[in-house]
């Protein structure tokens, strides 16, 4: 039985053809990868059960896996191998999916750009902070990688790359062994190119009394509400790309109807601002000090910001945040789900990361959201949609309409610089 | 306080404080980001967290 195995050295030829390009991973261990796989297929020989049998799967690289750096985009975090697996990826690999490596993620997953490319053009940025984790999922390198979103890291890259991003209430999983950036608001998400997949990982990952999404039944056609005022915030061509998106949901029986919030979309931003400025001041106010030339300048200016704001305007964002979470979900329970642009645009050229406001209210509300993709733009570049959850532990119903909208809309292509053959089964 | 001196002055201690701890031109090369702050800041301030603990002038006097 090498079921595992024999689909290793296909996947390995397929990053090594177009990683090149696309420049996805920080670091594969080809020989650690072929034992694993050796292993699963003696798991699966002795009769275990293992849901994600052979599913392969990135990890960003500020997230530990044994044995291997994490390096966090930092130079002196390059040579301190993790001595073990983060609680998250050990759960991967106890349900025998295929750990391949790390992948690049911009420094501390903040917004300097890293090396990746977007396989839809390797002139535009795959976004970030979760870079190398969207584009090897885009290119085919692998079926799902983890990211992490402290704004928008996780759904932005997947909606620039074509992909499926979905980012969990906050605290469904552990964020042990994950480099932090802002605790309150740093939360592990999954890129794959299927709801289905999605859910897999989910249920292997998320903490005890959760309810698990299964077989993913979908639930629709579902009551979805346009947020007017954060659809506002996205350039005309993608408003109206997303809008065409829900008009065709609608034509399939979703009810579409509109909806506010507590306060302006701008000035959830504002509190995003000052809760991530400050706890990433907290997270960096010695290593600041330590290496100040080693940050990269996006990244240094957000933490030395941070450091020199007073505490009481964090008490009271903190405060307003709180209070803006059960407003937020008495005004919104109504709905399946909250649809709106995931991101202002398209895939900008490779000077930024892209914006990350259109992500960063779920992320402030601990909300669950999610970004497929429902088309493209006149330059062949992925549009995709975010679905918010309309409550923290509505995980597995965001999932479920989630599945029912990818049933309903056309299925992306493989982008131009990935993996175009199938690998052998 | 004028909201514009009020919103300035917000600016400015945050200039004041990135000067003591990083140096001037830290504190030039961080305009954008202190820029980004002291708006947020000055947002913040205008929403009002409900039976939130303070004592500002405008409760006390």
């Amino acid at each position: 039985m090498d079921r595992v195995a024999s689909t290793v050295s296909d996947i390995l030829d397929g990053i090594r053809e177009t990683d090149g390009d696309v420049q996805a991973w920080v670091r594969i261990d080809e020989d650690a990868v072929q034992q694993q796989a050796q292993l699963i297929d003696g798991r699966l020989a002795s009769g275990e059960d293992l849901p994600l049998a052979g599913l392969t799967v990135g990890i960003k690289d500020i997230i530990d896996v044994g044995g291997l750096p994490t390096a966090a985009g930092f130079a002196p975090f390059e040579d301190c191998a993790a001595e073990r697996d983060a609680p998250v990826v050990a759960r991967l690999r106890r349900a025998g999916a295929l750990i391949v490596g790390k992948t690049v993620t911009t420094q501390f997953a903040s917004s300097d750009p890293s090396k990746t490319k977007n396989p839809w053009n390797l002139e535009r940025t795959p976004g970030g902070s979760s870079a190398g984790s969207a584009a090897a999922v885009s290119a085919h390198h692998v079926d799902l990688a983890l990211g992490t979103q402290t704004g928008g890291s996780v759904l932005r890259p997947s909606a620039y790359c074509g992909i499926i991003g979905f980012k969990p209430g906050f605290g469904w999983t552990s964020t042990e062994g994950v480099v932090p950036f802002a605790a309150s608001l740093d939360t592990i998400g999954i890129h794959s190119r299927t709801v289905v997949n999605a859910a897999r990982a989910y249920d292997v990952m998320a903490r005890p009394g959760l309810p698990r999404a299964g077989t993913v039944e979908p639930i629709g056609p579902p009551r979805l509400a346009i947020w007017a005022d954060a659809l506002a915030n996205a350039g005309e061509r993608m408003r109206d790309g997303v809008i065409d998106g829900l008009e065709a949901l609608a034509n399939d029986g979703a009810v579409i109807q509109h909806t506010v919030a507590p306060i302006s979309f701008n000035n959830f931003i504002a509190i995003h601002t000052i809760v991530s400025r400050s706890e990433a001041a907290a997270a960096h106010a010695e290593l600041i000090f330590k290496h100040p030339d080693e940050y990269q300048p996006k990244v240094r200016s957000m933490v030395e910001t941070g450091l020199a704001l007073p505490a009481d305007v964090y008490v009271r964002a903190q405060r307003m945040r709180e209070q803006l979470r059960q407003e937020t979900v008495d005004l919104w329970s109504p709905f399946d789900a909250i649809a709106i642009p995931t991101s202002q645009s398209v895939a900008p050229d490779l000077s930024t990361t892209g914006n990350h406001s259109l992500q960063a209210v779920a992320t402030l509300l601990g909300l669950p959201s999610i970004t497929l993709p429902i088309g493209f733009n006149p330059d062949y570049l992925p549009i995709g949609v975010q679905l918010i959850g309309t409550h923290p532990e509505a995980d597995v119903k965001l999932l479920r309409v989630a599945r029912w909208v990818e049933q309903h809309m056309p299925r992306l292509p493989r982008p131009p610089h990935g993996v175009q053959q199938q690998k052998k089964q | 306080m004028s909201v514009k001196e009020e919103s300035d002055s917000v600016r400015w201690q945050i200039v004041l404080r990135t000067t003591l701890l990083f140096g001037e031109e830290r504190a030039i090369a961080n305009r954008e980001e202190i820029d980004a702050a002291a708006e947020a800041i000055d947002r913040l301030k205008r929403l009002r967290p409900r039976d939130f603990a303070s004592l500002d002038g405008e409760v006390r006097t």
